[in-house]
C-alpha cells in the first residue's frame, strides 16, 4: 500500500484527487491539507509515503518552503509537484529543493498514479513540457548548484528584488514591511557580504542564481 | 514731471508696437479708443469698435451696491483688487480664443465721472495647448499602467481561479471514469463519453493557460525581463515548430517594473508580428546594456517578407510599440527591406535614477 498525502488549496481538487486514487487498489490516501503549514504537520503525524503537493497556495506557507522544510525532517518521503506551471524556472526550483515528482494540473489519471508509483520506488518522475534530457542533466547536476549563504531567506528575497529593480518603498509594499525595516535589511545584507555598492550586490546575486528563486510564489 | 522725460517717446512707442501682448484702451462704454499691432492681430477687433465681453463676464451674476446700482458687468473693472483673469474673448471673426487678461484705469475724470480703462491682453492658447498636450500624454501613461494592473489581475485570475476550478472538474470526471471502469460499466458509451469530457477540459486548462499568459506572465514580476522573454519563445515555439526563436540576453542591471512590462510588451508585439505577418524561418530577440553608451538596447528581428515602413508606420501595432518606448523615454527604429526581413531596434537610456523610473 502507497501511502499518500494530499496538499492543495482547493477543497474541490483535493476531494477529486482523493476519490480518483480510492480507485487504486494499491493507494491509500492517509489525509489531506490546505496550505504548507498543514503539510508540515500531517507529514509529521500521518508519516506518508508520498506528498501531492500544490505549489502555489496563497494562503500560508507555499508548497515549496513546505517541501524544503518536510524534507529537512525526513528524506524518504517522496514528494511530487502537482501545479499549473509548466516554467523551466518552476520545475529548476523543485529539482533544487529536492521534489521528486513534477506533474502537471491537467494531466491524466494514469500519470499520475505512474508518478505516485515511481516515486514511491525511489525513482523520478517529471513530466513537464521541457525536454527530459534536460531534466535529466538538472537532476544530474542538481549538486553543483547549492549555495550556502549567510543570507536569511527574507534577505536573499530582498536581494532578489533588488536586482530586479524594485524600489525600497516597493519592496516594502510587497512584502508588507515598513520601508525602515527593509533599509535595515538591506545594511544588513551589505555588512554581512562585506559589500560598499549596489554593483557588487546585483554581481553577487547573480553568481549565485538568486534571480531564478521562487520565494514569493 | 512729464512723462516724456522719464521715459523717452520713441521707447514707449517701440514697445507698444513690438510687444508680444495686446494693449489697448477704452472708454466706459467699451468704445476702443487706442490699439497696438499685437491685440489687433489677437483679436481682429477694429479701432472704434467695441470691447465684448469675455465668455465668463457674458454671464456672471451682478451685484448689486446699497443704492440699488448694479455693478460693472466687466469683472476686471467692478473688482479692482483682481490683478489678472483668464477667460475666453470673442474675436472679431466669432472664434474664442483664450487670453489672460488684466486692466488699470487710466485716466479718471472726477468731475465727469469718465474713465479710459487700459487692456492688456496675453495668449493662453499655446500654452494651453501644450497643458492640454502634457496631460493627454499623461493619460495615456496613466491609461497604459491601469491596463497593465487589470492585465495583471485577470491573469491571477484565470490562472489561479479558473483553472484550478477547471483541474478539479477534470480530476472529478477522472475520477467517475475510473470508477465506471470498475465497477459496472467497463467499455460502455459513458466511460467513452467521460474520456472525452476529460480531453476537451484538457484542451480548456492549456487555452486559460496560455491567455493568462499573454495577459502578463507571471515569470515577468517574479524573475524580470529576460527569463519571461525566454519563456514567451519557449511557449510560441510549441506552437510555431516552424519558426526558429533565438534568443541573446546580457542584462546585468536591475530595471524597475516599469522598464520591464514595457519593453516586455515591445517584444511581445513585435515577435507577434513578425510571426503574424513576416513568414520568417528565424525570429531572433537580443536583448543588451550596453554600457560604454548607458542605454538598454533591444532588438527584434526576422528573415521574412519585409514590409514598407512607410505604409506599416499608419498601422496601431507600431504606433503602440512607439507610445510604449517614448513612456519610458527611448526611441524606436524600424527597418524593413522587402525580401530580407525586418528590425525593430530600441534604445533606452538607463541612467542610475532609470532604476526607479
Amino acid at each position: 500500500m502507497i501511502r499518500v498525502l494530499i496538499i492543495d488549496d482547493h477543497t474541490m481538487v483535493r476531494k477529486g484527487l482523493q476519490l480518483l486514487l480510492e480507485s487504486y487498489p494499491d493507494i491509500e490516501v492517509v489525509g489531506e491539507g490546505e496550505d504548507g503549514h498543514e503539510a508540515m504537520l500531517l507529514a509529521q503525524q500521518l508519516k506518508p509515503d508520498v506528498i501531492l503537493m500544490d505549489l502555489s497556495m496563497p494562503e500560508g506557507l507555499d508548497g515549496f518552503s513546505a517541501s524544503k522544510k518536510i524534507l529537512d525532517d525526513c528524506q524518504q518521503v517522496g514528494i511530487i509537484a502537482l501545479t499549473m506551471h509548466d516554467e523551466e524556472v518552476y520545475i529548476q526550483q523543485a529539482i533544487r529543493i529536492g521534489a521528486r515528482g513534477y506533474i502537471l494540473k491537467n494531466s491524466r489519471s494514469d500519470l499520475l498514479v505512474t508518478a505516485i508509483r515511481d516515486v514511491h520506488r525511489g525513482r523520478f518522475f517529471y513530466r513537464t513540457s521541457v525536454p527530459d534530457e534536460k531534466i535529466q542533466h538538472w537532476l544530474e547536476h542538481r549538486d553543483d548548484e547549492e549555495y550556502h549563504s549567510v543570507l536569511t531567506d527574507r534577505e536573499k528575497e530582498i536581494v532578489r528584488l533588488t536586482v530586479l529593480g524594485y524600489a525600497n518603498k516597493e519592496i516594502a509594499e510587497k512584502l508588507i514591511i515598513s520601508v525602515k525595516t527593509v533599509e535595515n535589511h538591506k545594511s544588513n545584507i551589505m555588512h554581512k557580504l562585506g559589500f560598499t555598492t549596489k554593483h557588487e550586490l546585483i554581481q553577487f546575486a547573480l553568481k549565485n542564481r538568486y534571480m531564478d528563486m521562487i520565494l514569493d510564489s | 514731471m512729464s512723462n516724456e522725460t522719464k521715459y523717452p517717446t520713441k521707447y514707449l512707442t517701440q514697445v507698444f508696437e513690438h510687444i508680444q501682448d495686446g494693449i489697448l484702451i477704452m472708454n466706459q462704454d467699451r468704445e476702443i479708443l487706442l490699439m497696438n499691432p499685437s491685440a489687433k492681430k489677437l483679436t481682429g477687433w477694429e479701432l472704434g469698435g467695441r470691447v465684448p465681453y469675455c465668455t465668463y463676464c457674458q454671464n456672471r451674476e451682478l451685484c448689486r451696491d446699497e443704492q440699488g446700482r448694479t455693478e460693472e458687468r466687466c469683472y476686471l473693472v467692478a473688482r479692482r483688487v483682481v490683478p489678472y483673469f483668464l477667460s475666453s474673448m470673442p474675436t472679431y471673426e466669432g472664434k474664442y480664443i483664450d487670453l489672460e487678461m488684466s486692466t488699470a484705469i487710466m485716466y479718471e475724470n472726477e468731475d465727469e465721472g469718465q474713465q479710459e480703462i487700459l487692456l492688456v491682453l496675453k495668449d493662453m492658447t499655446l500654452k494651453k495647448k501644450e497643458e492640454e498636450a502634457r496631460i493627454s500624454k499623461l493619460l495615456l501613461q496613466k491609461t497604459l499602467q491601469a491596463q497593465e494592473n487589470e492585465h495583471k489581475r485577470l491573469a491571477q485570475e484565470l490562472h489561479d481561479g479558473i483553472g484550478q476550478s477547471l483541474y478539479s472538474i477534470s480530476v472529478g470526471i477522472q475520477a467517475i471514469r475510473k470508477h465506471l471502469e470498475n465497477e459496472i460499466d467497463r467499455g460502455s458509451k459513458f466511460h467513452d463519453y467521460a474520456e472525452e469530457l476529460s480531453t476537451v477540459i484538457d484542451g480548456v486548462i492549456r487555452d486559460v493557460k496560455n491567455y493568462s499568459a499573454e495577459l502578463r506572465p507571471h515569470t515577468l514580476d517574479q524573475l524580470g525581463l529576460v527569463p519571461a522573454t525566454r519563456n514567451l519563445l519557449q511557449t510560441l515555439e510549441k506552437t510555431h515548430p516552424e519558426t526558429r526563436f533565438v534568443l541573446e540576453a546580457d542584462l546585468q542591471i536591475p530595471l524597475s517594473p516599469m522598464l520591464v512590462i514595457n519593453l516586455f510588451r515591445v517584444i511581445q508585439e513585435a515577435v507577434h508580428n513578425a510571426l503574424k505577418y513576416a513568414d520568417a524561418e528565424t525570429i531572433q530577440v537580443r536583448i543588451r546594456y550596453l554600457s560604454e553608451r548607458d542605454v538598454i538596447a533591444v532588438r527584434i528581428a526576422d528573415d521574412g517578407i519585409g514590409f514598407d515602413v512607410q505604409t506599416a508606420k499608419e498601422g496601431l501595432g507600431l504606433k503602440h510599440m512607439e507610445e510604449r518606448v517614448h513612456h519610458i523615454h527611448g526611441e524606436l527604429g524600424v527597418q524593413s527591406v522587402r525580401g530580407q526581413g525586418t528590425e525593430i531596434l530600441v534604445e533606452i537610456p538607463y541612467g542610475e535614477e532609470a532604476a526607479h523610473r
